[in-house]
């Protein structure tokens, strides 16, 4: 959760009981009305709310494009019943391809993808963030070969073909991935 | 839940390779990508682009290193992850010399193998940052002085708060690794606060060593896996009471354990424990007396576990002056270890156990051992443990046997700081040193050998002077050592406790160059004519005690097994194999009290009766 200490919780949970519609003036000048779980997944919109008195019912975020947050809402609202974010401490427990959370990038681009980050960089919402790079991973890194992985990312390579050569000279040694637990 | 469909809200790109993920995303979530992947995907990503490679290589997230002759592991605050070398690959080595450096920032080190402390041969700074450091067993063995320079690095750091030492899987529990008073010099950290040692001995100058230098920083001490020198328990007491702060104890079954006649004295020590919260001890008493014992306990210890090899059900809480405490049982199960505390993991080739258990010296360590009486009567009292020399042993420096050892191995002599003041004065080899490890024996010796190994009622040479037999108005054939052949400092006698630990297990069998079974040593060619190849020694009362004594150096006996009880008269069976020149023929002779053999015999002679052999 966001409010980490249990004044700052308190304090939120106080403030958010007095509004009952809470509004996003996004960049473009559109507003975008936002659920109370995004408020308290976001350090910084939890951090705003749980210092200031008197709250008004429209925040103006003028960084992120309304379209993006529509994206961050639509999550949210995909993920309603999942329960409260934990970090997980277990490569096992990572989101995967199955959940729901992180099919839910599989059609976005890249330009999309990289608004996204920015807008959960800014708003600080780890959950958003984990689900995002859980997806780059399980999209275009994970058990993939190099050239693929350059395909699905859409990236250059920027070696020699000397170097390349070489890579492949001194990784030619074989290895095998223990499975972790 | 079902996936909602969603309709991108931006039309695909119409170039093919569009805009690259590495251009628009900053290094920040790329390298949190990273953090995401596991140890070879990681790796792997180097090869993708220069940019990848810069952020893959950093591993500053990295917290965790774990090293073997096999694998890697390493973690960070979102998984752990681990890269196996197949074995057999040649390269693994400087491949993974290439890689530690950007890890010596780790702050959890676990080093499951000797040869991976080789990298602190070469790197002195290597490593400055741990606070967690897990070590084996086997790179405090005296016998293998090329790690003593890599220990000295590897215990200097600064910062370090939690010190295990382990116990390898692959072998076993020796006698050759002792934590000296040199290693307890080596260790550096102001403020160590956890210390678990297994699988070495250490005796009483180096634990003190340990409590003038942590006494007031040390809150776990566990030293359940180790053996100490059981007639020097009141120099361990001292020592483990000028620890202020313990909070947790763990004790040797060598040291302290329950059984049916406690040792009051020992119990008196608890109470000034005064931070103690939690108590591990062992359990070999039918009767021991859990309310009893209880009572000693200072107010703050709130739990106890126990290994309870008594047979004897224990209460879940006991209760003591309106206080609780729990009692948690111990499986002794045998575990791998991959950090210290958690991620437990099968793969680790070290091994947490709750403690030593008697019978300390099986069959594997008893290697060129002479077996004095005291060693059998703390065989057989179950708990104690004799280990004469200790107090010698532990105050080893590398430097006194590499002096020697430079002889043969010039690269050792490099490997090692000059001497330092006060040690190398006597040059003395590692074998010479060693309390447990004689030198080998040649064949004319082994009538001395036998004759240190009389026991009651049996005479192997037929003199008139046979060990004593116990009284037989002594109650159920407990042997009581006379007074003059107990050691000095040693336990007084107690009667003899039943066997209740896991049987010895024997070395298997490995057919030598000339068909004969010898447990070690299969390339050596077997020059002998005459072949002892096992000694039986049964007397009347059932429980037993076995060992196994092995020579690798003598021509005669490859391997001999004696089984005996101390106890009444019995019966002796000894086998005899005789290489002729048409074959191997074997015979045995057995006797019911006395026995006279000459091992000096070499010749080609058919086994000779027990009359042929008398003098």
């Amino acid at each position: 959760m966001a409010a980490t200490t249990s004044t700052d919780m308190s304090t939120l949970n106080t403030a958010l009981d007095k509004i009952s519609n809470i509004k996003l003036k996004c960049k473009d000048g559109k507003l975008v009305t936002i659920s109370k779980r995004i408020i308290r997944e976001s350090e910084v919109l939890s951090h705003n709310f749980s210092v200031v008195d008197e709250v008004e019912q429209t925040i103006p975020l003028p960084d992120i494009h309304s379209t993006v947050m529509k994206q961050i809402v639509a999550f949210y609202d995909l993920i309603e019943d999942d329960s409260e974010y934990v970090p997980p401490s277990k490569y096992t427990d990572r989101p995967t391809k199955d959940h729901p959370g992180v099919g839910f990038f599989s059609n976005f681009t890249v330009e999309e993808l990289q608004a996204l980050t920015h807008a959960c960089g800014y708003l600080d919402m780890p959950r958003l963030q984990d689900f995002i790079l859980c997806h780059m991973i399980v999209d275009i890194i994970q058990d993939r070969e190099i050239k693929e992985i350059r395909e699905r990312g859409m990236m250059k390579t920027d070696y020699t073909p000397e170097e390349e050569a070489e890579f492949v000279k001194r990784h030619e040694a074989p290895i095998e991935v223990v499975q972790p637990q | 839940m079902t996936p909602r469909p969603l309709t991108p809200t931006a039309p695909p790109p119409d170039d093919v390779l569009g805009p690259c993920i590495t251009d628009i995303l900053t290094d920040d979530v790329l390298y949190n990508i990273l953090e995401w992947l596991p140890l070879r995907d990681r790796v792997k990503m180097r090869r993708v682009s220069r940019r990848f490679r810069d952020l893959s290589t950093k591993f500053s997230d990295v917290d965790g290193l774990a090293l073997s002759h096999e694998h890697i592991v390493t973690s960070n605050y979102r998984l752990t992850s681990s890269v196996a070398y197949k074995p057999g690959c040649p390269n693994h080595l400087p491949r993974c010399h290439r890689l530690l450096p950007r890890l010596f920032h780790v702050s959890k080190l676990a080093i499951h193998h000797n040869q991976a402390l080789n990298v602190f041969l070469f790197n002195e700074n290597a490593f400055k940052q741990v606070q967690q450091l897990v070590l084996p067993n086997t790179a405090f063995d005296f016998q293998l002085l090329h790690l003593w320079l890599s220990l000295e690095r590897v215990l200097a750091a600064p910062k370090l708060t939690h010190l295990s030492i382990l116990a390898t899987k692959s072998t076993v529990l020796g006698k050759s690794r002792v934590f000296t008073v040199a290693h307890a010099e080596m260790v550096k950290s102001k403020r160590l606060k956890v210390l678990q040692l297994q699988g070495v001995l250490i005796g009483p100058k180096a634990l003190s060593m340990l409590a003038a230098k942590y006494g007031d920083t040390l809150e776990e001490l566990r030293l359940g896996g180790v053996c100490v020198h059981t007639p020097d328990s009141e120099a361990y007491w001292q020592s483990i009471l000028k620890f202020r702060k313990l909070t947790v104890l763990e004790l040797p079954p060598s040291l302290f354990s329950l059984r049916s006649h406690p040792v009051t004295r020992e119990w008196s020590y608890f109470p000034q424990l005064i931070s103690l919260q939690k108590l591990q001890i062992y359990i070999c008493g039918k009767d021991c007396e859990m309310q009893s014992f209880v009572s000693h306990l200072p107010k703050s210890c709130t739990q106890i576990v126990v290994v309870n090899r008594s047979g004897h059900n224990l209460q879940k809480i006991y209760s003591y002056a309106g206080q609780n405490i729990h009692v948690k049982q111990l499986e002794n199960k045998l575990v791998g270890l991959r950090w210290p505390g958690n991620m437990l993991d099968t793969h680790g080739h070290l091994r947490l156990s709750a403690f030593w258990e008697p019978p300390y010296f099986r069959q594997e360590d008893m290697h060129n051992f002479i077996i004095t009486p005291e060693i059998l009567l703390a065989q057989i009292n179950n708990t104690d443990s004799v280990l004469p020399g200790l107090a010698q042993s532990e105050i080893y420096a590398p430097e006194t046997m590499v002096m020697l050892t430079a002889k043969e191995s010039l690269a050792d002599f490099h490997s090692v700081k000059s001497p330092r003041s006060g040690f190398g004065q006597k040059m003395h080899t590692a074998r010479e040193h060693s309390p447990v490890v004689e030198e080998p024996m040649e064949a004319v010796d082994i009538l001395e050998f036998l004759s240190q190994l009389r026991l009651p009622g049996i005479n192997f040479f037929g003199d008139n002077d046979p060990m004593p037999l116990p009284n037989q108005n002594q109650a159920n054939n407990n042997f009581v050592m006379p007074p003059q052949e107990l050691p000095q400092g040693a336990p007084p006698p107690v009667p003899n406790l039943p066997d209740i630990s896991d049987p010895p297990t024997t070395p298997p069998p490995v057919v030598s160059t000339n068909g004969i079974q010898s447990p070690v040593n299969p390339t050596q060619p077997v020059t002998t004519e005459a072949n002892v190849s096992t000694i039986q020694a049964v007397t009347g009362d059932g429980s037993t005690i076995t060992s196994t004594w092995t020579f690798t150096d003598i021509s005669i006996i490859p391997s001999m097994s004696l089984t005996s009880t101390v106890g009444s008269v019995g019966t002796m069976t000894v086998n005899i194999e005789t290489e002729t020149e048409t074959g191997t023929d074997s015979d045995s002779i057995s006797t019911d009290s006395t026995l006279s053999m000459d091992t000096t015999q070499r010749s080609s002679s058919p086994v000779r009766t027990p009359e042929q052999s008398h003098p």
